[in-house]
This record gives C-alpha cells, sequence and structure tokens, in this order.
C-alpha cells in the first residue's frame, strides 16, 4: 500500500508476494501469554478537537495527491491492489490497524478493545459504540438510512469473506488447507454475543491469528446487502445467490466506511475526492479535502510536484529524482525531495531444479561473483541497501548477524572446482557430467522488459559470470510472460522482487511442500527439512521471544543454502510541498502516516 | 444508388468477421492469464486465492475454449477415472501405490492413470517417478495437479464422472474420488431457491433439491401445530401477494426453523402457486441453509458417500440438458459455445456486459463515460483540420512553385513526420512544464472548480484544458489533408474550363 505509484514499469517488478502474512499489513503483537490485552488510546493525549498532530484541523485546505493505475474496485472485501487500499485507508476502519510507528503492536479502531485467550484460541472483541456509517445514497438518489456499526456489520463482513462465490483477498488467512470436508472448510468460527460483542473462535493456533482477525476492514450491511433499488439481495449470505448480486454490486464504485474521510467522488482515469467526516469518532483528519488526481506519466508528475500542483509524489525513476535535487524549487524549500526505506527487496531465484543450479556451492559461488556493491553505487547511486535475507531489515525479525558473501571472483572459481564444475572440453564454459550427461554451465536469467536499470543489472553480473566460465543469456520478458514461464518452472534464473509484510510467515516461499504445486510463490523448489520444521513451528508459535530466535534461525539457513542471491533493498524516492509539516516516515507500508500531516 | 448502399453495408460484415477474429488471435497469443496476470501487474499485497480466481474465471466465461469447442465430442471417461483414483485417496496410499505406477505397462489401469499423470505437465514427474525417495513430495503434487484438472475440465467433464458415480459396484474410494472430483469441476450448483423473478421451469430443479431434503430429515422435524400452521398461512398468503422484496424479506425473519415442515409441505404440494413455492424455497434456504451434502471428506464412510451420489445423480437428473446435448447442439456447440462466440455475440448485440474489473461495471457504461470525452475532442480537431489544412491547400496551389508553396509544404512535410506521441511530449515541454513557456495545464479536462463555474467561463476552462490535445490530434492530419487539398485544386486549377475562363 504504497502512497501513490508513478511509475507502472516499478509496480510490475515489485511482485505479489503470496505469503498468508503479506495479506495483511503487520503488526507484531507479540504479547507471551497474549491474553486480556486491553488497549489503550494512542492519541489519548491530544486535546479533543485536535489532529494527530496535535494542531486544531484547517477550515478548508485541500491536500493533492497523485495516483498512476486505477483500482480495480473500491469494494475492500474484493480490493487487492494498492491504489484501492490507498483510497480506503481513509474511508473504511479495520477493527484494528497496525500502530505505524510501532509496527509490533496493533492499534484499536472499530474495536474499542479485546481479549484473546491462548488455551481456548478465542478472541473476544468489543465494538466501539456510537461510531456511525457515512452518508450513502442508492445510484436513483434515494438516501439509505445512517445506522451505528453493531456486530451484525461485523458478522456480514465476515459472512462475505468467508462465501466460497465471492473473491475475497482476505479469504486464503480462514481456509484450511488441511480440511477435508466442507464443515471443517474454515480455521474460524464467529459468534455474536450482543450488538457490541462477538467472539472470533480459531481452530488452530497461527501465530498472525491476531491480524487476521483483527486487521479485517469492516463494510456496512445496510449498503452491501441491498441491490440498486435498496431491496435484500439475500439475507443467507453464504449463499451463491448473494455472492451474485454482490460481486457486481453497485456500490463497488463507491465508499462508505466509518472512517476520517468521506467518499465524494471518482471518476477513472481522473481523479478521487475525499472530503472530511465531520462526524468522525476520533481526531480530526487536518485537510479538508483529499485529491487524488491520476498522474500515468512520471514525468509530468515530478513537474507537478516541482510547480507546486501537487502536494506529495513518490518518484519511482531514481535519474528523475537525482536530476531534481538541484531544482530551484527543491533548493528553495519549496519542494522537499526525500528518500526512505521501502520494505521489500530484489533477488535472483534459482531453479534448483536444474542440474547445475542444485548444488549449493555453486550458488555461493554465483554470489561471490556479483558485485552487489558497485551495482548499488553506480546503477542505484547508493539509493539502495544490501540484504541477506527475506525479512524487512528494520524489523526484528531481520538476523543481522548474517554477513554478506564478500564479492570474490577468485573464491568463487575455487567453490566451483571443488563442485567438480571444470571446463573439461576447452571451449570456455564449465561442464560436469551428471546423471550419465555431460551438461554445461548455461544459465538462462529473465529479468523485467520494461526496466532499463535491471538491463544494466544483468549485464553486470552477465560479465562477472563469464569470468568463472559460465554462459549466461539474458531474456528480458514482459510481467505476463515471466509469471507464466515461473508457475510452469520453466526457467534457469529470474531477477525479480517480493514486497514484505512486517510480520511475514515464511510458509509459502520457502516451505518444501508448496515446492512442486501448480500454483505456489516457491517456484524455484527450496527444500530444506529443518527449514521446514523451523516454519512449522514458527506459525504455532506465540511468544515473542521465541518468534524472533526462529525468524533468525530460518535467515540463516535460507542464507547459507543460496537459494536466492539476495541483492538488495531499493530505496523509495519521494517528493512533497514545502509546506507540508510534520511528514514522517517508518519502515512500514505505507510508510507514511497521512493523518499525522497538516499545512502551514 | 441503394444497391452500392447495400453492397458497402454488406461487405462490412465480412470485414467485421475478419477484423474481429485477428484481433481475437491477436489477444490470444498473448502470454499469461488475464487474471492472474493483472493481480500482479498492479502489485497489490494480496494475492488472488485459487477459489477467487475460478470463480472469477467461469463468470467471464474464460473457461471455456477460445474459438473451437470439441468437448461435447471428447471422452473424458477414462480421464476423470483417472482423477478420481487420485482423489479418493489420501497422499499416503497414492505414494504406497507409486512404485506400482512406476513400473506400469500401457493399456493397463496403472498404465492409464500414469498416462494421465503425465499429461499433467507436473514438473520432473518422470524423473521423481524412478526415485523412490521423491515419493512422499509428489504425492501431494500429484493431488493437487489432478485438482487443477478437474477445475480446468469444468462442466464438460460432469456426465463422465456421473456415469462412473451411477456405477453402485464402484469401489468406495473411487465413488468418493468422483465426488470430490466434482466438487472441483462445479462449485456448488444445486438449486435452492428460485431466481430474482420466478419462473415456472425452475419448479422441478428446486423441488428436486428440497424432496430429497424433506424424505431423508422428515423424521428431525415435530409436525407444526395446527394454530401456528393458520398463522404460518396467512403470513404465507401476504407474503406470496407482495410486490416489496424487502417486504418479503423481513417476512421471511419471522419465521422459526420448527415452521420448516409446513414449507416443505407447501414447496412439494403440487396444488400451490408459484408465489408461494418461492416463498417456501427462500423460508428453507435461509433456515436450513445447504439442505445437500456436495462433498466428502476421505474418511467419509460408504453411507455418507451413498447419500453424496444420490444427491449429484439427482442433481444431475434433473438439469441433464445441460450437460447432454442433441446431436446438432453439439454440432452448434463447436462453433457457438466458445469464448470468440462469446464476444462477436457482445460485439453485434452492443451488450458488452460486465467488465473484468472487480466492480463488474457493464462495459457498455465505461464505453459511453469515454466517448463522451473523446468524441468533442475528435470532433474539435477534425474542425480545426479543415478549417486550416483547405485554405492553406488553396494558397499553396494558388502561389505554386513559388517560395511561400515551398516553405509551407515544407513545414506540412515535418508535420507529417512527427508522430502523435513525440509530438505531445514536445507541446508539453514547450508550453505546459515551465521550462519554455507555462501557458497550458499539464494534465486533465477540467480545472479543480470548473463545477463552480458558470457555463461560459467553463466552456473557457475546457477549451484551454482541451487545445493543446486538440492540436496534437489535428496535427498528423492536417498536413495531410493540406497536401491534398492542394493537389485537387492544382488538378482542378489546370482544367481546360479553368483556363479558358482564366482566358
Amino acid at each position: 500500500m504504497r502512497p501513490a505509484r508513478p511509475n507502472r514499469a516499478r509496480a510490475r517488478l515489485i511482485v505479489v508476494s503470496v505469503s498468508i502474512a503479506a495479506v495483511i499489513w503487520g503488526a507484531w503483537h507479540w504479547g507471551a501469554g497474549a491474553s486480556n490485552i486491553s488497549s489503550t488510546n494512542p492519541e489519548a493525549d491530544v486535546p479533543a478537537g485536535l489532529t494527530p498532530a496535535g494542531v486544531p484541523p484547517a477550515a478548508s485546505d485541500v491536500l493533492r495527491v497523485s495516483y498512476s493505475d486505477d483500482p480495480e474496485t473500491l469494494n475492500p472485501i474484493t480490493a487487492g491492489d494498492a491504489t484501492s487500499a490507498l483510497f480506503q485507508s481513509f474511508v473504511y476502519e479495520q477493527l484494528a490497524d497496525r500502530d505505524i510507528a510501532k509496527p509490533d503492536e496493533l492499534l484499536p479502531r472499530l474495536a474499542e478493545k479485546w481479549e484473546f485467550d491462548e488455551k481456548t484460541l478465542e478472541y473476544t472483541i468489543h465494538l466501539r459504540r456510537g461510531v456511525k456509517w457515512h452518508p450513502m445514497t442508492l445510484p436513483d438518489g434515494t438516501a439509505l438510512p445512517q445506522p451505528e456499526v453493531t456486530t451484525r456489520d461485523v458478522m456480514f463482513t465476515f459472512d462475505c469473506i468467508l462465501n466460497p462465490n465471492i473473491p475475497a483477498s482476505a479469504r486464503g488467512d480462514f481456509v484450511d488447507a488441511e480440511a477435508e470436508d466442507e464443515e471443517h472448510r474454515y480455521k474460524i468460527r464467529i459468534e455474536a454475543i450482543d450488538d457490541y460483542t462477538f467472539k472470533v473462535r480459531w481452530t488452530k493456533p497461527y501465530f498472525l491469528s491476531d491480524e487476521s482477525t483483527l486487521m479485517v476492514a469492516v463494510i456496512p450491511r445496510h449498503v452491501f446487502s441491498v441491490d440498486r433499488h435498496g431491496d435484500l439481495i439475500s439475507l443467507d449470505f453464504s449463499s451463491k445467490e448473494f455472492a451474485e448480486g454482490f460481486n457486481d454490486h453497485w456500490a463497488n464504485t463507491r465508499m462508505c466506511g466509518t472512517g476520517p474521510m468521506v467518499f465524494v467522488d471518482w471518476n477513472r482515469n481522473e481523479r478521487m475526492a475525499l472530503a472530511r467526516n465531520p462526524e468522525y469518532w476520533g481526531k480530526p483528519f487536518f485537510f479538508s479535502r483529499i485529491v487524488f488526481g491520476a498522474e500515468p506519466n512520471s514525468y509530468t508528475l515530478l513537474q507537478k510536484l516541482l510547480q507546486d500542483e501537487i502536494d506529495w509524489a513518490d518518484i519511482d525513476e531514481k535519474d528523475l529524482y537525482l536530476q531534481s535535487l538541484h531544482h530551484p524549487a527543491v533548493e528553495s524549500g519549496r519542494v522537499v525531495l526525500k528518500t526512505y526505506e521501502y520494505p521489500g527487496y530484489r533477488y535472483i531465484g534459482y531453479n534448483l531444479r536444474r542440474p547445475f543450479l542444485r548444488d549449493k556451492h555453486v550458488r555461493r559461488a554465483l554470489t561471490q561473483a556479483i558485485p552487489i556493491d558497485q551495482i548499488i553505487s553506480v546503477v542505484f547511486d547508493g539509493l539502495a541497501t544490501q540484504v541477506t535475507g527475506p525479512f524487512i531489515v528494520q524489523s526484528p525479525a531481520y538476523n543481522h548477524e548474517v554477513k554478506p558473501l564478500p564479492f570474490d571472483l577468485a573464491r568463487a572459481q575455487r567453490l566451483l572446482d571443488q563442485s567438480e564444475w571444470r571446463d573439461t572440453n576447452r571451449n570456455g564454459l564449465r561442464d560436469k557430467l551428471v546423471d550419465g550427461q555431460r551438461i554445461e554451465a548455461r544459465i538462462n536469467l529473465m529479468i523485467d522488459a520494461d526496466s532499463a536499470q535491471y538491463l544494466t543489472v544483468a549485464q553486470i553480473i552477465q560479465v562477472n559470470w563469464r569470468k568463472l566460465g559460465i554462459q549466461v543469456d539474458i531474456t528480458p520478458a514482459q510481467q505476463a510472460l515471466m509469471s507464466e514461464r515461473t508457475r510452469a518452472k520453466e526457467f534457469d534464473a529470474v531477477l525479480r522482487g517480493w514486497a514484505l509484510s512486517w510480520r511475514a510467515d515464511p510458509y509459502q516461499t520457502w516451505y518444501s511442500g508448496n515446492a512442486e504445486l501448480a500454483d505456489t510463490s516457491n517456484i524455484i523448489g527450496y527444500s530444506n527439512p529443518e527449514v521446514d520444521r523451523l516454519v512449522t513451528e514458527l506459525r504455532v508459535t506465540f511468544d515473542r521471544k521465541k518468534q524472533i530466535e526462529l525468524y533468525h534461525a530460518i535467515h540463516r539457513l535460507i542464507y547459507e543454502d543460496q537459494p536466492y542471491t539476495f541483492l538488495f533493498s531499493e530505496k523509495q524516492t519521494c517528493g512533497y510541498s514545502g509546506r507540508l509539516r510534520n511528514v514522517k516516515f517508518y519502515p512500514d507500508r505505507p510508510c507514511v502516516d497521512y493523518r499525522q500531516w497538516y499545512s502551514e | 444508388m441503394t444497391s452500392y448502399i447495400v453492397r458497402r453495408l454488406l461487405l462490412m460484415i465480412p470485414t467485421i468477421f475478419g477484423v474481429t477474429i485477428v484481433s481475437f488471435l491477436v489477444m490470444q497469443m498473448a502470454p499469461g492469464d488475464p487474471l492472474l496476470g493483472h493481480a500482479d501487474a498492479q502489485g497489490g499485497e494480496r494475492e488472488t486465492s485459487r477459489e477467487s480466481y475460478l470463480v472469477q474465471k467461469r463468470a467471464l466465461g474464460l473457461d471455456k475454449p477460445a474459438i473451437l469447442n470439441f468437448n461435447d465430442f471428447r471422452d473424458f471417461r477414462s480421464r476423470v477415472q483417472a482423477a478420481a483414483y487420485f482423489l479418493g485417496h489420501s497422499a499416503t496410499e497414492i505414494a504406497q501405490g507409486l512404485p506400482g505406477l512406476a513400473a506400469a505397462a500401457p493399456n493397463t489401469e496403472h498404465g492409464r492413470r500414469r498416462a494421465f499423470l503425465e499429461s499433467l505437465r507436473i514438473p520432473d514427474f518422470e524423473k521423481r517417478l524412478r526415485d523412490p525417495s521423491h515419493y512422499e513430495s509428489l504425492a501431494p503434487s500429484i493431488v493437487n495437479f489432478v485438482q487443477v484438472w478437474c477445475e480446468d475440465a469444468g462442466a464438460p467433464a460432469v456426465p463422465a464422472a456421473i456415469a462412473l458415480l451411477s456405477d453402485r459396484d464402484a469401489d468406495l474410494a473411487l465413488r468418493r474420488g468422483v465426488i470430490r472430483a466434482l466438487n472441483h469441476m462445479l462449485s456448488d450448483p444445486f438449486i435452492y431457491i428460485y431466481s430474482r423473478v420466478p419462473d415456472d421451469s425452475e419448479t422441478e430443479a428446486v423441488m428436486a433439491t428440497w424432496r430429497l431434503w424433506w424424505e431423508r430429515s422428515r423424521d428431525e422435524f415435530a409436525p407444526v401445530h395446527q394454530d401456528r400452521r393458520e398463522q404460518l398461512e396467512q403470513q404465507l398468503k401476504r407474503l406470496a401477494a407482495t410486490d416489496s422484496r424487502n417486504e418479503l424479506m423481513l417476512g421471511l425473519e419471522e419465521f422459526k426453523k420448527t415452521d420448516a415442515p409446513f414449507f416443505a409441505e407447501t414447496l412439494l404440494d403440487h396444488d400451490s402457486t408459484l408465489a408461494e413455492r418461492n416463498v417456501a424455497a427462500l423460508m428453507l434456504r435461509l433456515y436450513i441453509g445447504k439442505p445437500l451434502a456436495t462433498d466428502a471428506p476421505l474418511a467419509a464412510n460408504a453411507k455418507r458417500i451413498d447419500r453424496t451420489a444420490e444427491n449429484w445423480i439427482t442433481y444431475y437428473d434433473v438439469n441433464r440438458g445441460q450437460y447432454e446435448h442433441s446431436l446438432p447442439q453439439k454440432l452448434l456447440n463447436i462453433f457457438v459455445d466458445t469464448q470468440y462466440a462469446a464476444m462477436v455475440k457482445r460485439l453485434v448485440t452492443f451488450n458488452f456486459g460486465p467488465s473484468a474489473l472487480k466492480t463488474r461495471e457493464p462495459v457498455g457504461g465505461r464505453i459511453w463515460r469515454a466517448f463522451k470525452v473523446t468524441a468533442p475532442l475528435m470532433l474539435a480537431s477534425e474542425a480545426l483540420i479543415y478549417l486550416i489544412a483547405v485554405p492553406l491547400g488553396i494558397v499553396c496551389a494558388v502561389n505554386r512553385g513559388r517560395l511561400l508553396d515551398r516553405s509551407i509544404s515544407f513545414f506540412l512535410f515535418v508535420l507529417y513526420s512527427v508522430p502523435t506521441f513525440v509530438a505531445a511530449m514536445i507541446l508539453l515541454l514547450l508550453f505546459c512544464y515551465g521550462e519554455y513557456f507555462k501557458w497550458f495545464p499539464m494534465s486533465g479536462l477540467h480545472s479543480e472548480i470548473a463545477d463552480e463555474l458558470a457555463w461560459s467561463p467553463w466552456l473557457l476552462d475546457y477549451a484551454w484544458h482541451a487545445f493543446l490535445p486538440v492540436v496534437c490530434l489535428s496535427i498528423f492530419s492536417l498536413a495531410g489533408m493540406a497536401m491534398y487539398a492542394r493537389a485537387s485544386m492544382l488538378d482542378v486549377i489546370s482544367d481546360d474550363y479553368v483556363r479558358t475562363a482564366r482566358a
């Protein structure tokens, strides 16, 4: 969920992480005996009527932000893309949200407090009272009532998520992959106690169950249960009949939530406008309006920023960012340019089913022959950080004791010699007899066709691997082709990226059982019984310290195996108007907190 | 003249057909799956689950063959049988059977199963089958790929599955496997209620479902007391008579689960009206939920499997027409039941259906919105072209060969060689970014405050925004049109009658 995504090429490069954890933003709630977590209001020390930053809200001030790709839908149940997540974050509210400043903790939103009983795996959740839905009208202009949020809405939301005929993004969290029949299809049982209390019981322990249960955006039953004429679609929200009405619902292009901003209008490929919710239960938003303008052209976007036509933009192209550092608008302070760490990383994934790449020593040699430092300084102008593992560098899960293998061609040569990959036929390429066949050291490296930067990276790798006696062919591929090849496991090596969640579940990408499934994130076929054991243990561990130990061990083992060459995490570059105050950056997505901003 | 117009119009039909088939083929040739590809390009955090992917794929008809559909002529029986074997056994059992599979000769049962698995493109299948140390991981991948095969095969494989299921002597594990396969082919197809506007043709299917349930569950319910029965009859009459769906839905909420026998009888009673049956089916659906089991777990016993099999067979009997087609229908389906035919139909009827985006908005509405933006721009650009090109052409022709003609022609030639997208970049750089001039806005069609303007400033605002786009759209055609006007003018000037007139 990045604030703006002005460049398509980049959006394609960061490939969706399928890990269940990635489904939701993370916040550790590390609580050891995780029971009776009552929450405090994080903004309680700010006097009533003031914004979270402690200033009075502006009478009339528009925050102008840009976006590049239109969202697929505004319905939070089915939405899965970054732009809709951005829009929804202002209008819809979850039961609880990750505290962006302390991502290890959850902040109460629609849920005022909750308790978790680790023995029964049961969450008892108490809703905030007196929270009203935003006003909403039917397509014919008839106004709908404006009721309070109750457990009826929450039950309705879960019914929609669990309805098998609704393509709900979050359902994966609750599906029990080992279930053998329909009755046990889901890992949760939900029960309403009264209008403001309900219980969610998990049938199996899962270390991210707090996020899955609480980081659910609640949708209004009085809107999504009726058709365009205001008639109820069906009373059974788990039915196929209801799903059909819900999937093409009239409110898919509008928003009705409880958040600090109210939906005003949305013109596809043009703009989305939100206005401050005067009845918001929490601290008000500083700006009276937010206007998101569609801007697919990154150069025009930059010009708009420099000419003060927009207040905030991510600048995805690093060269544009660097060029602008000496622009008069930047030097005079009218526009501020900044970089921040973005949770994700780039890697080269090796298809471990290939005879040449099967050997761990070969992969270590390949990693040691990539000058990652040089790539970062030359290709990315220093705007990237080297990584050694699949977790967010700033998160406690990341093991800083794992030191990157140094760039050392001589050592790489020795490793290949030791693994008996030698140039026996004097053709300049190493080879080896594997299963009775002489195999030559050739690698086809697939990269994103839309990125000139990654072509340069691939060429640097090509030159260095050639020095080891390995032939590298670079295949630039469009995203669709890349997905098709990796799904079919028909590739040697691929240069890609993963977006990361603060709390990651390594199961999808690193568990061996997923390696040979039709749809998998473990495309490379990684299998290490010790990692399997640790991942399985992690998934049922609620103790914070223990979790970190497991994460660190997993990180270390994966780096030893070198199934990927972990490259780096690119820094995000952005710019914002000098009039904005209190713009801070955080390690977890969306990396900024709009609620804290104000202007002078 | 009329025959000329008619001939031209008729010629359009094969032309459009040709254009559609070429564009369709080009789209088909692009790699990747449109539904999966989209999710990736968005770079979102949430991955489409297999289930929701299937919901979307089936809703959009993307599970159908592209151009020719021979599914009615395919024999799915042996493949469904093989699939059922793997779905009916646990991964451990499958792993135990793998040595037999590895050593299987063709044309034996094992051989057929093996051939089926080979067709699924499981990564390194042959190699892993040779090495028993891989069996533990191979078995779950087999189950997974067989499941995907069933999902992709979908409805056309259902008759073969039902035929296998109808064989009561078949082995329990196989019947269990068939039931599991059916669940992957169709997602709960049983019909519980009428559609939004009830139709008598649905009665048979609705009644079949609830009759089966009622026959089995009759004993679980106490008879409804006479007083309650009278009350229910009144409510039923009232709800059957209402036109308001909300009244109907709220009325349903007043019933209790114990009233179910009354409604089951109403539904199954031959004298009930359609409206009464509709209410009864809705009531039962709401309070009973899912009356018939469709799936069978691996641990299911013979009784459960028999019951579920009976459910499927009953469903199939009532809906046989959907799956078994007459020969003419089969022949017709080769061309009609395809993605291409669906596209042509949408084109011809101008009913483009819902969008593939998750909003499922009507595509027609989106085209109309785009048209409203495009049409004025194009009209303005055409007007500009004629207003400038024709006089320019005449000036050139009149001054033929002189410096004015040559310089204008040279200038037009330059314009003619600039592609629109390059022209757009140059115009942006010159007139919008402010590096040279800042005369026009960088993007958008209206100012932020446009909604509050009176019509004349609104129009000015629009013209200011639209000016450069219109210029950009005009440049290429303008140059061509001016050259054309110049040439036509020269033709006319050099005609005999003009020379005579001038003389």
